[in-house]
């Protein structure tokens, strides 16, 4: 366990120490009691914080600290327990307060505790934090207070070690039943993957009977009406190969980000437990992870390969991710990208053509909603907001300048995805989800609304 | 710390926790301020001194507003603005007062002009005390979040229910209260009274032996005062070596790490 004392007269009692000194002086020097008085106040008070260091100098403290887990999930909670033993002949009223990093914010206790502990006495104080931002957390040390001049006189114990806590992706809110998730699985297998002719579950198509065939296959009623035996065929199960991009650049941060990573692990924890593949790809401007889950790992396992990921703030270089894919040989896959609208859309998308070229069906998931953050036009900011009272911009301006701004900025996404058969997809808050935002769009890809689509256009 | 994040703030409130009686002590500490300025105006008044006291009554009102209508806490700048109002008001009372005030050097040695000392330095003693106690057990505001929803609420409950099913205990623990801060404040003033006291004593001892040591023919007179500063001095300069040496002494004796032992041992 570490120790180690912080003592020091601050700046404030060495102005105070000279100002009591000098008024007791003057005071006594012209005989009056309105300088002698405070002054000898002032040096009580300052004597009083050495006597408490004299007194306190052997006094030893002995604090574990103990957590209750070692990793937990964004906007999950934490306990502490901290042991704090006296090892003095004395009781003793400390100060005690718990150092966390800023990932961290206290429930109902504040971190620092005034406590009373009589002598080899121990006792154990508990603090229970929220996690309230991913990513590397930590814990402690216990700072013990010693006197009650801190401002004059530092008198300090810092004990304890410092613990590290992994901070993972939040958990997401909606439940989704496995019917549903399944069922968008399906969808997706039907819709995307190549139809060969084997042993699946899926109906293919008919033909004549072959010698071989099993009885339970023969169609009866297409038998009867052409008057001789005809069999099902299958399709062959076929595995999808899913590419998850993740953009880690431009304006994706806050809880945008966290969002989109914890959609990423939900969507990645969901093919995980099928016969799929799945690939991760995190880029920036340059591919930062890529990640090939196992299958039949756990979500934990996933969650700590991609918990510490952080934003850069510089414009990402989807090219390169996609260059990099290229290189993998990873074709004939969906490609699923979590980005949003923000930044220089065209230069943004560079890289879906070759994407295409690779023969991958392309779904580009919108984060850019009114939940997560705002946007704004910097050329009316520069010329027309001068004009605005401030409040004004923020309460009714910004946000009907956003909606519009972001519609155009949609369509410009979605004009690009047309030239390459892709799809675009919002997640619209936190009451959205991105295995409901798929399980719409596959819904538009139903055979039902396909003809309608059709009938409509024709 | 600041989240901007709608779910976040719809589930967790974010509160400033104030700890119990800070605005007992905020309110002692104006009250005190006031008190202070009003008795030397109150005496600027009795004792005929019209300029002290126009000058006494407007500094009074500046501090008593400054203290009252500004969202400053109270800290090192309130108590420095303090002192420099009171240092302003008596540098300028000293040279425009006239014969029944406490800034009057002639009349010091008058019982009720010292008694009038007295009570107004007892003031501003109680503002500094308040002063300090609030800056040690009330200033620091913290920040703690709060279940709002009834999604946190649950969430928190479920927690707590479920730590105390497993090994780790869980157990509020309850903060010392006001009078206990207060006690263990005033009982840290016991030893250097008694100091002070016997620095006094000494004092006193010291001009009764320097008169008893002069020739009766020469200048029979007990003065105390002499004697009172040379002790003073003296206790200034210890405190001042005091606050040098004392942090070097327990930094001396702090053990080294294991690591670092261990690295020496092998060398």
């Amino acid at each position: 366990m570490n120790s180690k004392a912080n003592i020091e007269l601050t700046k404030n009692g060495k102005t105070f120490l000279l100002l009591s000194s000098i008024s007791v002086i003057l005071g006594l020097a012209i005989d009056n009691f309105l300088f002698i008085i405070p002054g000898c106040f002032f040096w009580l008070i300052i004597s009083s914080a050495f006597i408490y260091f004299l007194t306190n100098r052997n006094v030893e403290f002995g604090v574990s600290i103990k957590l209750s887990k070692e990793h937990v999930r964004n906007r999950g909670l934490i306990a502490i327990a901290a042991e704090i033993t006296n090892t003095a002949e004395k009781p003793r009223l400390v100060r005690i307060t718990l150092s966390y990093s800023y990932h961290f914010t206290c429930i109902d206790t504040p971190e620092t505790l005034n406590i009373r502990i009589q002598p080899k006495e121990s006792k154990k104080i508990h603090w229970l934090l929220l996690a309230a931002r991913r990513g590397n957390g930590s814990v402690g040390p216990i700072e013990i207070s010693l006197s009650p001049f801190q401002s004059i006189f530092i008198n300090r114990r810092i004990l304890g070690d410092i613990k590290s806590i992994k901070i993972l992706p939040q958990r997401p809110r909606i439940y989704i039943p496995w019917k549903t998730k399944k069922d968008l699985l399906l969808k997706m297998v039907h819709e995307f993957a190549h139809r060969i002719r084997g042993r699946g579950d899926e109906f293919h198509s008919l033909r004549e009977y072959q010698l071989g065939d099993q009885f339970k296959h023969i169609h009866w009623f297409a038998t009867a009406r052409q008057e001789k035996l005809i069999s099902k065929e299958f399709e062959d199960q076929k595995n999808l190969h899913f590419l998850i991009f993740l953009d880690l650049g431009s304006n994706m941060f806050g809880p945008k980000f966290d969002y989109a990573l914890s959609s990423v692990v939900e969507l990645s924890s969901l093919i995980q437990g099928t016969q799929h593949d799945l690939a991760i790809i995190a880029y920036e401007e340059e591919v930062q992870r890529y990640i090939i889950p196992q299958v039949g790992k756990n979500e934990l396992k996933l969650m700590l390969n991609l918990y510490d990921l952080e934003p850069t703030g510089i414009q990402s270089n989807f090219m390169r991710a996609v260059k990099f894919v290229k290189n993998q040989r990873l074709h004939h896959s969906v490609a699923i990208i979590f980005s949003d609208l923000e930044g220089e859309i065209t230069q943004k998308l560079l890289g879906l053509h070759l994407l295409r070229s690779m023969e991958s069906r392309i779904i580009f998931v919108n984060f850019s909603t009114m939940d997560f953050n705002l946007l704004s036009s910097s050329k009316w900011l520069q010329n027309q907001s001068i004009h605005k009272e401030y409040n004004q911009i923020l309460g009714h301006v910004l946000p009907s300048l956003v909606k519009d701004e972001y519609k155009q900025r949609e369509i410009l996404v979605r004009e690009i995805l047309f030239t390459v058969g892709g799809d675009f997809v919002d997640v619209k808050g936190y009451d959205d989800n991105v295995i409901l935002s798929l399980y719409r769009l596959m819904k538009k890809y139903s055979p039902t609304q396909r003809i309608i689509r059709e009938a409509i256009r024709g | 710390m600041r989240i901007r994040d709608r779910i976040f703030e719809e589930d967790w409130e974010k509160i400033i926790l104030s700890v119990r009686g800070s605005n007992i002590a905020h309110l002692t500490h104006h009250i005190s301020g006031a008190i202070t300025f009003a008795l030397i105006t109150i005496q600027s008044a009795i004792s005929l001194n019209y300029i002290p006291f126009a000058i006494w009554l407007l500094l009074g009102v500046i501090s008593v507003s400054l203290d009252f209508f500004s969202n400053e806490s109270i800290g090192t700048a309130s108590y420095l603005r303090f002192g420099f109002l009171l240092i302003f008001g008596t540098i300028i009372s000293m040279f425009l007062v006239n014969f029944d005030s406490i800034f009057f050097q002639s009349t010091f040695g008058r019982i009720d002009i010292i008694l009038w000392q007295i009570i107004i330095g007892l003031f501003i003693v109680v503002r500094l005390f308040t002063a300090f106690f609030y800056m040690e057990y009330f200033k620091s505001d913290f920040d703690i979040v709060k279940p709002r929803s009834n999604y946190s609420r649950n969430q928190l409950e479920q927690y707590e229910q479920n730590l105390i099913k497993t090994d780790f205990e869980f157990k509020k623990i309850a903060s010392t209260s006001f009078w206990q801060k207060l006690s263990n404040m005033l009982g840290g003033f016991l030893w250097p009274l008694i100091i002070l006291t016997l620095l006094t004593l000494m004092g006193v001892g010291y001009a009764f032996l320097i008169y008893f040591m002069i020739p009766s023919n020469a200048i029979a007179e007990l003065n105390v005062r002499p004697a009172l500063i040379f002790m003073a001095i003296l206790y200034s300069v210890l405190l001042i070596r005091a606050s040098a040496v004392l942090p070097k002494t327990m930094m001396k004796k702090t053990s080294i790490p294991e690591n670092q032992d261990e690295s020496i041992k092998k060398v």
